[in-house]
């Protein structure tokens, strides 16, 4: 278990310089200079390479990945060129509020998409069933910015329920939940009932009927957490989903959180605060995934035996026993 | 609720089954009859879809329905009717209706009356539960008793099945199909029911482990008096393990008798042809004989005998119609117009 969480870990490595490379690479054919961003439009030819050399921005840029990369590893993100602040800093600063509103819109994707998957499978091929498929078909295609523009529309401007932007309140949360939410409930729910008709049909729940069990039971104790496993498969997929999404979306509704951040930097050619932005989420992405992997095991035990050696099924340590013993 | 004979735990009448498709009407089952008695082991022998598992599936009210369809037909299970005709009114008319027990009354008698054993013991356990609580659970659904007891209860059956009971908080990948095939009898056997029915409940496995899962099952068949209907198609296993036997043929019984009348006198030209194409050490293996033709399709039966068209003793009298069962002797039932007429 230990060896297989460490690789995990070393793996995250690749991945992460990769990432690296891609923003530089992508910055390096991003016209702009952060320069015209951060002086005035009258600033003398003599101030604008001052700073370009104090920002480093003359040397080349395998110089500058590599001088990144090493600081990276020390833990510095560098200085944010609008404030003049370290990147992490202000990315924890920022973080909470994008983890609250992620949080948020898996557990609704999960607490609904869940139910409404498995009351379709179960009223498969009825006007119910339709109907949840159509609309869930809808939710999915619906851009975030569209679904925030729709919910403001109604909530906020016509019910007057919520605020539109800001988290005044923690009622400011809402809304940025449900938006992201809504997109995963879909996908959440197409996933559950496909994955809980191929599980009903199987032979187990036969065995189950056979044993007298209700059909209630049958569902809770047998079906459920067997349709569950490629659900749970997906929930590190969606996250990143929503992590993405979370740009607009905090945008949208003026939540102070990393995608707003990143959405700001990118404007102002701020490349230290969307580079370690960026390498942020994809260190939380990757580490999400890891945690769902692990979740894993306890819901999938076929899995357990393949990476817990301990736990090694009895036949084969006797088996390898006696093959010990005849030689 | 009058029974026969206090010894009859099942007894099944003029059993009619057919799958309503798409592509047509399947006549799996046609007119079955049979009883078992308490401690009898009944062979059910046919090839495949012959509708061995239907029967099964009827007794144990677990057809798929839709499709499935039961047109007539009486089951009588230690003198409760769970399957039986009834008169309703029907406009003017009073009309049979087959009418069987519901879901909900069906629950109390699955698992604690009549236990069904499944073919494929690779999928046939849930693979995210202990194998031990899968024992459990069916214990606790039909005796009044705490959790501990049922686990208690589930241990002594692995123990009696031939698996350690430390082995309780194990999942089904971590088990043989031998093994698993034993955790499904001690699941079936776990509230001593009346009647167990086993669907080739060794066809999966490899030859040696299927002689010890048998041997396992008829100690344990003995042990509770169980009535035990064994649907195999393999009349090796008839031999060793059943009091009597049934050939099945197109969803019907074609044949019916004891042991000797099946192995020794077999009447039918259909049971012959099985016996004859089983390989034998004392004849020459060179002859073995597989009966010609191809089985029966359930889609399309003749309105005469189903096994004319693959009989090598048929004869035109023998399109006329569909022969009866008949009593060639005592206790041996043939379907066959040449036992009827008494030719043969
Ligand atoms: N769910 C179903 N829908 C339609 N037809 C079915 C269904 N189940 C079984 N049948 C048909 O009914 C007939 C009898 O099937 P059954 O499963 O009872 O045969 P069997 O004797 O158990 O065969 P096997 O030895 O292969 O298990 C077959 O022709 C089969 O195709
Ligand atoms: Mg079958």
């Amino acid at each position: 278990m230990t060896k297989f969480v460490l690789r995990r870990v070393l793996l995250m490595i690749p991945i992460l310089l990769g990432v690296t490379l891609l923003i530089f690479i992508l910055r390096a054919v991003t016209p702009g200079d952060p320069v015209d961003s951060l002086l005035s439009q009258n600033a003398t030819p003599e101030q604008r390479a001052e700073l370009r050399e104090e920002l480093g921005l003359n040397d080349p840029l395998v110089i500058q990945f590599f001088r990144y990369v090493k600081d990276v590893f020390t833990g510095d993100l560098g200085l944010s060129y609008s404030t003049r602040q370290p990147v992490l800093g202000e990315i924890l600063g920022r973080f909470p509020y994008t983890l609250i509103i992620c949080f948020g819109a898996v557990t609704i994707g999960l607490l609904l998409g869940l139910p409404l998957g498995v009351f379709s499978a179960l009223k498969q091929y009825t006007w119910v069933d339709s109907t949840i498929l159509v609309l869930s078909m809808l939710f999915a295609a619906c851009p975030g910015f569209v679904l925030a523009l729709v919910l403001i529309t109604i909530f906020s401007v016509n019910l007057g329920w919520l605020p539109a932007v800001g988290l005044a309140s923690n009622l400011g949360y809402i809304l940025p939940m449900v938006t992201i939410g809504v997109s995963s409930l879909s996908r959440y729910t197409r996933i559950t009932r496909s994955s809980f008709l191929e599980v009903i049909r199987q032979d187990y729940i036969r065995t189950a009927r056979a044993k007298g069990q209700t059909e209630g039971k049958i569902i809770i104790r047998h079906a459920f957490r067997n349709a569950f496993i490629p659900v749970a498969s997906s929930i590190g997929i969606q996250i990143g989903h929503q992590l993405g999404g979370a740009l607009i979306v905090e945008t949208v509704f003026g939540i102070p959180g990393i995608g707003k951040y990143i959405g700001d930097a990118i404007t102002a050619r701020n490349f230290p605060s969307v580079q370690g932005g960026v390498l942020f989420l994809a260190f939380v992405f990757t580490l999400i995934n890891l945690l769902v992997d692990l979740s894993f095991v306890w819901i999938n035990p076929r899995l357990k035996s393949s990476f817990v050696y301990e736990s090694e099924s009895r036949e084969k340590r006797i088996l390898r026993k006696g093959a010990r013993e005849e030689r | 609720m009058k029974r026969e004979n206090n010894d009859t735990v099942v007894s099944i009448k003029d059993l009619v089954v057919h799958y309503e498709t798409h592509e047509g009407v399947v006549e799996a089952v046609n007119g079955v009859s049979f009883e078992i008695k308490k401690g009898e082991v009944l062979g059910l022998v046919g090839e495949t879809g012959a509708g061995k598992t239907t029967i099964a599936l009827s007794i144990m009210g677990l057809l798929p329905v839709p499709p499935a369809h039961v047109i007539d037909g009486e089951i009588i299970l230690d003198g409760e009717i769970l399957l039986g005709k009834q008169k309703v009114q029907k406009g003017r008319k009073k009309k049979d209706v087959v009418v069987a027990k519901s879901n909900h009354e069906m629950r109390h008698i699955r698992g604690k009356k009549v236990s069904m054993i499944f073919q494929d013991p690779m999928t046939a356990l849930n693979p995210v539960r202990y194998v031990g609580d899968q024992i459990a659970e069916v214990v606790e659904l039909h005796n009044i008793c705490s959790a501990k007891e049922a686990t208690q209860r589930a241990k002594e059956m692995m123990e009696k099945v031939g698996i350690p009971a430390e082995r309780y908080y194990e999942y089904p990948h971590q088990f043989s199909g031998g093994m698993r095939q034993r955790v499904i009898i001690a699941i079936a056997l776990a509230c001593e029911p009346e009647l167990l029915l086993a669907d080739e409940p060794t066809t999966a496995l490899d030859v040696t482990i299927q002689a010890q899962v048998l041997d396992m099952m008829r100690t344990l068949q003995r042990e509770q008096q169980t009535a035990l209907l064994m649907i195999t198609h393999d009349l090796g296993i008839v031999a060793e393990m059943c009091d009597r036997c049934a050939i099945i043929y197109g969803g019907q019984i074609v044949e019916c008798g004891d042991l000797e009348h099946i192995f020794d006198r077999p009447r039918h030209p259909y049971t012959r042809g099985l016996l004859s194409s089983i390989p034998s050490l004392e004849k020459d293996v060179s002859r073995l004989s597989p009966i010609p033709g191809l089985v029966a399709d359930p889609m399309d039966l003749p309105e005469y005998c189903t096994f004319y068209d693959r009989c090598d003793k048929h004869c035109e009298s023998c399109k006329t119609g569909d022969p009866d069962l008949v009593e060639a002797e005592p206790g041996h039932f043939v379907r066959c117009f040449r036992v009827e007429k008494g030719s043969v």
